[in-house]
């Protein structure tokens, strides 16, 4: 029989509630249910503390049944005889994850049976010491915070459940003016390892402060071209973003979090195409009365949070499948194909794209995991991590390194702690997911492999020289790095640099070999997965196509006339000059150009790479 | 002295941290994975400590910042002493801490002079560790003995065991799996046989002890460290309103070295991290 006999650690008699690992007991020994650690229940001193072993003994067992894992397991401990205690209490079986609790005369222990429930509580339990300290300590509603040392010892309880708490802290450092500078020093180095805590701290300090905080919105050409937003466009884009706030105050709300009574204030400026949300409503300095309500505030402020997480692609769970949510979503931000719309997050000075997923549940295709190799080449860090990768002289693509889009982290991450990595050669999977409605696509990266010397690896796909945005699938080729050359296939394929320069010109290099690559792998079973709009984008495709459809063999001024404007005679003869796709010869006095053989494959291969736009793809 | 505004993070490595938070296994298998045979695997010592009073918050900063020393009150450990003529030390172990359930641990990384190393807490010869804890005490000396060294040796004597190889780190990790050895002979040939590994259940008999005469001190070389979750509100507490300039500026360095959870959550972390590096 497993029980639960204990929970780790100390608990010193002024504090009201403590947590910590379950001691669980399987017959003769005792384990630790975070570190595994066991120790025979004889040396517990009959599970009782020694002056080695920290812990707090259960008034009496709670048995585990089996279908708990004991590795997880969490003990709460409130003392009900201190003041506020109640704010630590719940009901029995009312919250989700609680697997037991036993009493004493003057303490109840809760069992979770994870870390993740545990910190559903811990979450619950905080924002109602958020709640209830604004509550008391905020002059007639009025914006201006006071607080006892009551409050102060409630937010130190509170912080039992979670040190590194934004919210808590900002109430700390503003109800303490007297130690102000000490508790803000504090707060910050104990959220220095997580940025996005930090940020929402700094946002909530602010608001605290009666500072503004401030999210900006910005459109540019297409509806915006003109500078400001015709009346037409206008009233579509707020309309489409009342849709969108709306969907998430209502998931907010659900979630059980602050809602302000009032949306946040939207302001267009005469002229412009820039929407500016405000979590204030009455802005003004401390001294000021006829502030609105700090909980207010902090509702707006979470809204607008959400909103611009929403826009970083980042949605509410509960939104996540909503399709009149995703189709507000993609109504606010792709008014029309031409117009580009930027974000100032929250309290930042610069603008960034938005990154919404434009994908809905049922319109999705997943290629097939494939490998290629890639130099990361830039970071972002905003709100999810991404990483810049270059995989070829036309494909560069920003991914997500915090989700393989299973919600997992991609194999091989570490590989990405070191300081070095940046330029350097690597092995990367992918896998591309593409909306077919709104012919879209991403990559989610599945692992990494940093390259190095001695070793051999291997890729499955190659970058389309034929198509650009497109790989090859399929053979696979072996990759081994000397100390400034990549080898693929055994051959080099040219030396490297460690920065952009340098890999520029590897790139160059890079693409003829996959040209090669390429069209060699037209006798085999190779696949290809090319963007969902293709178009001859390549100067040397876009006139292989027009040579083809004048018969293969045409006067060079002629082909000249049907490629267009778009690239003079001159530039085009030096395009063919380079190449081996295409024989010049002369006939009667004038240039004339045919397809040589390799020609002829090239638009074989183009022919079938677009033709399997969507039948490449694996449906899951 | 007020606390200057932390610095920036490194983005990209809290930002991995972030990512990778919960997904250790992940990583874990990731095909990069594999270390060099040649290069000594990266253990943190660690030292775990109760308060003489849960209380006492103060104290953790002080012994965080000044190092441990030996208890002037009686321990279980004082009693271990004597029966191997061991002089009072102050006692870490690498790669995990001794307690199974504690209060306060510090792992750090640097090998502070003047201490001694055994493939084994030596507290086991004198309970769980048998045949050796069966003996009489002059035995157990010569046997305690046969494997000490000095802590400038432990490069060295890490390439006997555990060894230096991804699955060997791991297994040393991992208090479930004995030594492939039956003892501590089986890695230093040509020494007094015991098959103390195999012999016993407690995984404290295959964990490399260090033991500091008096006090130890590990500096600015501190990696990780924790406390139980009731006392973390009242340290910051105390940082916040008791502590001198000094010691609040000092205690802000070491605070995003905190993880959070207890002794329990600490070595788990610490296990992956020691894992992965």
């Amino acid at each position: 029989m497993t029980q639960i006999i204990g929970m780790e650690g100390t608990w010193p008699d002024r504090v009201a509630v403590a947590w910590g690992a379950a001691a669980v007991r399987s017959g003769d020994t005792v384990r630790n249910s975070f570190s595994g650690h066991t120790i025979a229940f004889d040396e517990l001193a009959n599970g009782r503390p020694t002056d080695i072993e920290a812990y707090v003994p259960l008034p009496k067992p709670v048995r585990v049944q089996p279908v708990h894992a004991p590795k997880d397991l969490v003990v709460v401990a409130i003392r009900r005889k201190h003041t506020n205690s109640y704010l630590f209490r719940t009901r029995k079986r009312t919250q989700p994850g609680e697997i037991g609790r036993v009493r004493d005369t003057n303490t109840d222990f809760y069992v979770f049976d994870s870390r993740g429930s545990f910190r559903d509580y811990a979450r619950a339990i905080i924002r109602r010491i958020v709640v209830h300290v604004l509550g008391a300590s905020e002059q007639l509603g009025q914006g201006v915070l006071v607080g006892d040392v009551e409050h102060l010892k409630l937010i130190r309880e509170g912080l039992v459940l979670d040190a590194r708490n934004p919210y808590l802290h900002a109430l700390r450092v503003a109800l303490t003016p007297a130690t102000q500078e000490a508790a803000e020093g504090i707060a910050r180095a104990l959220m220095q390892s997580d940025p996005q805590r930090l940020r929402t701290f700094k946002h909530i300090l602010k608001i605290f402060r009666g500072e503004r905080v401030l999210y900006t919105v910005k459109y540019e050409d297409g509806i915006a071209s003109g500078g400001g937003f015709d009346p037409d466009s206008a009233a579509k884009i707020f309309e489409a973003l009342q849709r969108v706030l709306r969907n998430l105050r209502k998931a907010r709300a659900q979630r059980g979090s602050t809602v302000a009574d009032s949306p946040p204030r939207v302001l267009l400026a005469a002229g412009s195409a820039k929407l500016t949300f405000e979590v204030q409503l009455q802005a003004g300095p401390a001294q000021e009365p006829m502030r609105d309500p700090i909980v207010d505030r902090i509702g707006r402020y979470l809204e607008i949070r959400d909103l611009q997480r929403a826009l970083l692609g980042d949605m509410p769970p509960a939104l996540t499948g909503n399709a009149s949510f995703r189709e507000a979503l993609d109504d606010l931000v792709n008014p029309r194909q031409a117009t580009k719309v930027f974000h100032q997050p929250l309290d930042e000075s610069e603008y960034v794209s938005v990154l919404v997923d434009p994908f809905v549940a049922d319109g999705n295709l997943f290629s097939r995991p494939f490998s290629v190799f890639g130099v990361p080449q830039g970071f972002n860090h905003r709100h999810s991590p991404r990483v810049d990768i270059t995989m070829s002289s036309y494909i560069r693509e920003v991914v997500r390194i915090d989700d393989n889009g299973q919600g997992e982290t991609p194999l091989g991450l570490h590989a990405f702690e070191q300081h070095d990595f940046m330029n350097r050669p690597f092995v990367f999977q992918f896998r591309r997911q593409m909306n077919q409605r709104k012919a879209r696509y991403k990559y989610w990266l599945l692992s990494i492999q940093r390259l190095e010397q001695g070793k051999i690896y291997s890729i499955d796909s190659v970058p389309s020289s034929v198509v650009p945005g497109g790989f090859v699938m399929g053979p696979t080729h072996t990759l081994t790095v000397s100390e400034d050359e990549v080898h693929i296939d055994g051959a080099a394929v040219g030396p490297y640099g460690t920065n952009l320069g340098g890999w520029t010109r590897f790139f160059d290099n890079y693409m003829h070999w996959c040209r090669a690559a390429e069209i060699a792998a037209l006798d085999d079973l190779s696949e290809w997965l090319v963007p969902p709009k293709v178009t001859p984008m390549t100067r040397v495709a876009e006139l292989l196509l027009a040579l083809e459809s004048l018969g293969g063999d045409a006067e060079y001024e002629t082909v000249v006339a049907l490629v267009g404007k778009t690239h003079s005679a001159r530039s085009l003869y030096r395009l063919h000059e380079t190449g081996d796709l295409i024989a010049v010869h002369e006939r009667d006095g004038d240039l004339w150009w045919s397809l040589t053989d390799a020609g002829e494959r090239f638009l074989k291969v183009y022919h079938r790479a677009t033709a399997t736009t969507s039948s490449v793809a694996v449906t899951e | 002295m007020p606390l200057s505004p932390a610095s920036e993070p490194s983005e990209l490595a809290s930002a991995v941290q972030r990512a990778r938070a919960g997904v250790h296994f992940a990583a874990r298998s990731g095909p990069s994975m594999s270390r060099g045979s040649s290069s000594l695997p990266k253990l943190y010592w660690f030292h775990g400590y109760k308060c003489r009073s849960p209380n006492d918050v103060a104290e953790i900063v002080e012994v965080m910042r000044d190092g441990p020393v030996v208890p002037s009150f009686a321990t279980k450990a004082r009693q271990n002493e004597a029966h191997l003529g061991l002089s009072p030390s102050v006692y870490c172990y690498l790669g995990r801490a001794h307690e199974t359930f504690g209060e306060v641990v510090f792992a750090f990384s640097a090998n502070p002079d003047g201490g001694m190393l055994s493939p084994f807490d030596t507290g086991s010869l004198n309970k769980y560790a048998p045949p050796v804890s069966d003996w009489q005490d002059p035995e157990k000396k010569t046997y305690l003995a046969a494997y000490s060294w000095s802590i400038a040796e432990l490069a060295d004597q890490l390439l006997k065991y555990p060894g230096t190889a991804v699955g060997e780190i791991e297994r040393y990790l991992n208090v479930a799996l004995k030594p492939l050895h039956t003892g501590p002979h089986g890695a230093w040939p040509g020494r007094q046989v015991a098959n103390i590994w195999e012999r016993s259940s407690d995984w404290r008999s295959w964990t490399w002890e260090g033991r500091w005469p008096e006090k130890l001190s590990f500096g600015v070389s501190l990696e990780a460290w924790t406390c139980s979750p009731a006392q973390q509100g009242l340290l910051l507490d105390w940082a916040t309103q008791h502590a001198s300039d000094e010691d609040r500026a000092w205690f802000g360095d070491a605070l995003p070295k905190f993880i959070e959870g207890g002794f329990g959550e600490l070595a788990e972390t610490m296990r992956v991290r020691q894992e992965s590096a």
